[in-house]
């Protein structure tokens, strides 16, 4: 079973946030270890013991998938595999230009970062938004044309640009929260 | 007392750098225990050695710290789980003990001859809370839920797990302190998002957290385990101590360890005082040199030299926001836990911050070990609809070829929860795989927290052939265990990571069997239970027999047994064994025309062919 069975969800894209996390919670009460409380007379014994560890391997198994399918970058990443996709390791191509792109902006980042531009940082953080925005758009309408091989490799290359960018994104704001306002 | 429900007591402990204290759920509420003697226990995180070994634990110990300032330990939390290296110089600063050189991968404090670890440190605190719950419940407590910082990070827990061992508690759960404050402050049943500033005595924690119909989920964590009320105790005696320099030049206060202790003490009593009034008077005295200075401070000279610490705090609430993608303007309340927040300092800045009044009804002493209780009601089997997802607060991964990382679990991931990694050799024969386990958010395997190594054996195979696949596992204490097996031969490693900086299983075995040969108190405790639970049951038989048989007593036997009666309750309120003894022996005597009535008619009905029910005589006997 896949993690889009698991939680009752269509194998797609695009997933409804609020049905994965009512499935989730529901899930959550049934497999959680501390859910696995002493039956009436039954004590703090082998048994429950037994029934926690189980419930330990279960939930750590969801709550990873529902991580995953939580995000879109890893719930692409997860879908991209199920469908026959290539890992990033199998396939490292980034969008002709994106490379050079990155290294010119990163370099900015750091300047600002050093500088404490506050201003400069805010409006890169806003213009890595619409680029992850962006590209997550295109990633669904890719998902929408797949399995096509074309398409599969395709969302390859835009997912490994995506991670160049939330990567960048994650700086920023890191950097934002620790200085404060 | 069933046998079954005696399993089933589960305390909540909440083990502070400054405090501890211990709560149960009655009635369906949960409260703080009392001892014996009917007093709240609340004990002071001090332990102090006498001489003779002997050992002293909470206020007696801390009434003792001027005396023997280097054989009394406080503020143990900050060195759980640490090796040498990791102790910083404010931390130092801080702990005016001698700490052992011997072992650079675990801490131990010097007290005299000895050198303990934190685990025991820990343990005799856990011991002398689990004594005194047991005196006042009257009967044992064997199970707990101990709280950490939410900011622990895997050593740290574990050595919690391991004093709780070590005290000869079975740990049935760690909890995170914010967590286990969310949990005393949501039973109300409110939903919403709420953030918890968790300002300890020695820990800062910040959460953020989603209640919804009972599920309360922790958004995310941030903290820093180098940063409590300690930080600001230490601020105001060095206040105090450049004032007292530049008026009492004589006085080498700094080169005074048990002028410091008094001066700790005062500076803790104005600080108090400081956070009601404006200006405050530090008054130190040491009579038996006729010492009697007193020495004005300001509330804004104070807040000046605090404010840093203040400021750190509140960069990692802004972190803890951003993870959890939470903006200010979307959370329902504010929760202050530790003393600390009762500082007017903080709880304006944290206002400021948050951009709302912080919510002030639970006593932030107390929430911490209350939600404790909560959680161990519900482990206990009690049927509360309550279910914790928490969440690891760093991230865990390997060290790669080169001195990088490979994250496997990133921080704010909601526990339990599992990650794997695929990998190869990358010499020819390699038979050694070595897996460096590593917590922390830097990208360099130095500027990590080293968890752990440990070693997998494989077969002879070229380079690259070999696939090792390895998994992570964070169980609910937030504890991970590591798996790795070489996928072609089968070769299979398995460990639950045994810190750099803690104690292997045999360790806190043996620590615990050499605790169980000191422990007199232990003994004396047990005593004492087991004199209450006798009291409890003759008493019980004593009751009935007297319905059964008093008629045929004299009213003169008669007053003398529920006079004796009357003594042994008395007595058994109390920590006094001796007298519990002598009241249960007295009651005993008194009792023995009542237990010759009973026996004579067990006679006569055993002759009639009677059963033993039908004459009042009961298994329970007098004697």
């Amino acid at each position: 079973m896949d993690h889009f069975a698991f939680f009752g969800l269509e194998r797609r894209f695009d997933v409804d946030a609020s049905e994965l996390d009512r499935s989730y919670l529901e899930l959550s009460r049934l497999l959680h270890p501390d859910r696995q409380v002493p039956m009436p007379g039954e004590g703090q014994t082998g048994s429950l013991a037994a029934r926690r560890a189980r419930a330990l391997a279960l939930s750590a198994a969801m709550n990873a998938a529902h991580a995953t399918l939580g995000s879109p970058e890893k719930r692409a990443e997860y879908l991209l595999r199920l469908l026959g996709g290539k890992t990033a390791d199998q396939d490292k191509r980034t969008p002709p230009g994106f490379l050079q792109e990155q290294l010119e902006l990163r370099e900015e980042v750091e300047e600002a970062k050093g500088a404490k531009d506050r201003p400069r940082l805010e409006t890169r953080l806003r213009e890595l938004e619409s680029s992850r925005d962006e590209r997550l758009e295109r990633v669904r309408s890719l998902f929408a044309r797949s399995p096509e091989k074309e398409a599969l490799a395709e969302l390859r290359v835009e997912l490994n640009a995506l991670k160049y960018v939330s990567n960048l994104e994650g700086e920023i704001r890191s950097a934002l929260a620790a200085e404060g306002p | 007392m069933g046998s079954s429900q005696k399993d089933d007591l589960v305390v909540g402990i909440d083990l502070g750098t400054t405090n501890s204290l211990v709560a149960l759920v009655r009635d369906g509420k949960p409260v703080v225990l009392r001892d014996g003697a009917g007093e709240r226990i609340f004990v002071p995180s001090i332990v102090s050695w006498r001489d003779d070994a002997s050992v002293l634990v909470g206020a007696e110990a801390r009434r003792r710290a001027p005396e023997a300032p280097r054989r009394t330990v406080h503020s143990i939390k900050r060195l759980m789980g640490k090796g040498l290296e990791d102790v910083t110089a404010e931390d130092r600063a801080l702990l005016p003990y001698e700490l052992s050189l011997a072992d650079k991968k675990l801490v131990r404090v010097l007290v005299g001859e000895r050198a303990v670890t934190p685990q025991e440190v820990s343990a005799l605190i856990l011991r002398e809370l689990k004594t005194r719950a047991e005196a006042g419940l009257g009967r044992e407590v064997k199970r707990a839920v101990i709280t950490v910082p939410a900011y622990f990070d895997d050593a740290q827990r574990q050595a919690t797990r391991d004093a709780g061992k070590i005290a000869g508690l079975d740990v049935l759960r760690i909890i995170n302190e914010p967590t286990a404050a969310s949990l005393a402050y949501g039973l109300g049943g409110k939903d919403g998002t709420i953030a918890v500033y968790d300002f300890g005595g020695g820990t800062f924690d910040i959460s953020i957290l989603r209640i919804q119909a009972g599920t309360f989920r922790v958004l995310s964590t941030n903290g820093d385990t180098h940063l409590g009320g300690d930080d600001l105790d230490r601020t105001l005696v060095e206040l105090a101590l450049s004032k007292l320099e530049e008026r009492e030049k004589s006085l080498k206060v700094r080169e005074d360890p048990r002028l410091l202790a008094l001066l700790r003490d005062a500076a803790e009593k104005a600080k108090i005082e400081l956070s009601s009034s404006e200006r405050a008077t530090l008054v130190l005295r040491d009579e038996k040199r006729g010492i009697s200075l007193d020495l004005p401070l300001a509330r804004a000279e104070y807040e000046r030299a605090a404010l840093p610490f203040v400021e750190r705090s509140l960069s990692r609430c802004r972190r803890a926001l951003e993870d959890a993608h939470v903006k200010v303007q979307d959370l329902d309340a504010v929760v202050l836990v530790g003393g600390v927040t009762r500082t007017p300092l903080v709880r304006a800045k944290v206002e400021e911050l948050f951009k709302r009044k912080p919510h002030t009804d639970v006593d932030p002493d107390e929430v911490v070990a209350l939600g404790a209780a909560v959680q161990a009601d519900v482990l206990a089997g009690s049927g509360r609809e309550v279910l914790l997802l928490d969440v690891t607060p760093l991230s865990l991964g390997m060290e790669t070829m080169g001195g990088g990382v490979t994250k496997l679990i990133m921080r704010n991931s909601t526990i339990p929860t599992q990650a794997t990694e695929d990998f190869s050799t990358f010499k020819d024969d390699q038979t050694l795989v070595e897996i460096h386990v590593l917590q922390g958010e830097r990208e360099l395997a130095k500027d990590c927290r080293s968890l752990a190594f440990f070693k997998l054996r494989i077969p002879p195979m070229p380079a690259s052939v070999p696939r090792i696949h390895v998994t992570f596992l964070i169980d609910a204490d937030g504890i991970l265990r590591v798996h790795a097996i070489e996928e072609r031969s089968g070769s299979e490693a398995s460990i639950e990571v045994v810190p750099v900086h803690g104690l292997t299983q045999d360790e806190v075995d043996r620590i615990y069997l050499d605790s169980l040969d000191h422990a007199l108190e232990d003994v004396k405790a047990h005593r004492l239970i087991d004199l209450r639970n006798e009291s409890e049951t003759v008493l019980r038989a004593t009751e009935k027999s007297l319905r059964e048989a008093g008629s045929s007593l004299s009213q003169d036997a008669r007053r003398a047994i529920e006079a004796k009666m009357r003594e042994l309750r008395a007595s058994a309120a109390t920590d006094d064994a001796t007298a519990i003894s002598a009241a249960l022996e007295a009651l005993n005597k008194t009792a023995e025309p009542l237990a010759e009535i009973l026996l004579n008619r067990v006679a006569e009905a055993a002759v009639k062919g009677k059963r033993l029910e039908d004459v009042g005589a009961s298994p329970e006997k007098t004697s």
